[in-house]
């Protein structure tokens, strides 16, 4: 069973992997689909539960994955689900950049850049409200992403502070009875 | 809001110890996604890219397959050391987050029912939706908004946060008049 849920999870990331335009949240159904309908490597709870772990981890969101791999077969899944998130895409980012370079005097591909830009900042502040309703149970969770968000655009300060400085806050609105634990 | 000092840009040769200890850094800063904290290192700290180059650079990532900053990585990687310089960022990116999340994976279990901790990650999540928030308006500073950009920006945000039209849809019907557009102007902004 383990070798074939190996193979399982390899065949599952990489071909998710080719079709994630847009990072590693816009996959979250396909992986529920794959790891817990089609094959039963594990149940909805467990599928949550890596959802959760992974959100306090560091790292890309696409990680995800790996924790994925090592709840359904331990080092060698969480290894396997690795190199398959990360190597297909990898290698089709790395010719695409040495066609950039080739083409890099070309008006088109200079239009092609800032003609996505706009669609660029579009789809990262949607993921900011998508994300930000998901988080936020009450008052002052929008409170502590507006005010984050209203901080790190006028500084240039380390982005870690704002996590800390959020976490603590929870913990205190917690403690004192102003916020719901979910 | 103050301008950057000297904005060194594109050409300046980066070493390869440089770009490693630039994308472990971008992974451990990196909670609720690398947005934040590869604006703050690429662009703000280190100075590896102007805004407008992180933003550019940032959208071809963004309709390429896999994570935005991963494939950012690669070419990164790519243009300072080659095949090489892919690898050994790449690597740097994701060694120190995978050791973490094994350390993660293998005592929440002891601490997860504590409502401190849960108040506390829900706390940073929040935090953390702030922070994307930040980065889309920091990647607007690298963009000249005129009515065009501001057209296409709003309706991209509408389509996916309001309609949550997959990304590949909003791609396929708003890409094609907005480079036009750029196209028709001469490729300049």
């Amino acid at each position: 069973m383990k070798d074939e849920a190996i193979w399982g999870l390899f065949v599952a990331f990489s071909t998710a992997a080719l079709f994630s335009i847009g990072g590693g949240s816009a996959l979250m159904p396909e992986f529920h689909r794959q790891l817990v309908e089609v094959n039963g490597y594990m149940t909805s709870a467990e599928f949550a539960k890596s959802v959760a772990l992974a959100q306090i981890a560091p790292g890309p969101n696409m990680l995800i994955v790996s924790l994925m791999g090592w709840q359904v077969a331990g080092l060698p899944g969480l290894l396997v689900s690795t190199f398959a998130i990360v190597v297909p895409p990898s290698l089709i980012a790395y010719f695409t950049w040495r066609t950039m370079e080739r083409l890099k005097d070309a008006a088109w591909l200079s239009a092609v850049k800032i003609g996505l830009a706009p669609l660029v900042v579009g789809l990262m502040l949607a993921s900011g409200t998508i994300t930000a309703r998901a988080a936020n149970h009450d008052a002052i969770g929008y409170v502590l992403t507006l005010g984050t968000a209203m901080i790190m655009h006028f500084s240039k300060r380390n982005p870690l502070w704002m996590i800390a400085t959020g976490a603590v806050v929870g913990l205190l609105a917690h403690r004192l009875g102003f916020m719901s634990v979910v | 809001m103050e301008e950057l000092p000297v904005q060194r840009g594109d050409m300046r040769p980066i070493s390869l110890f440089e770009l490693c200890t630039g994308f472990m850094m971008i992974s451990l800063l990196g909670f609720g996604g690398l947005g934040a904290s590869s604006n703050y290192i690429i662009v703000e700290r280190r100075r590896w890219l102007t805004a407008k180059e992180f933003v550019e650079l940032f959208a071809i990532c963004a309709i390429l397959p896999g994570g935005n900053i991963m494939n950012a990585t690669i070419m990164l990687g790519a243009r300072h050391h080659g095949v090489l310089g892919s690898v050994l960022a790449m690597v740097s990116l994701l060694f120190m987050p995978l050791l973490i999340l094994i350390a993660v994976v293998t005592t929440y279990d002891h601490f997860s029912y504590l409502p401190d901790v849960r108040a506390a990650i829900g706390g940073a999540a929040s935090a953390a939706a702030g922070l994307i928030v930040a980065t889309a308006t920091k990647l607007g500073k690298g963009i000249v908004w005129r009515a065009a950009p501001i057209c296409f920006a709003t309706a991209t945000f509408v389509a996916i946060s309001y309609f949550r039209l997959p990304l590949w849809m909003v791609v396929l019907f708003m890409a094609p008049p907005s480079v036009f557009l750029a196209l028709w102007k001469g490729g300049r902004p």
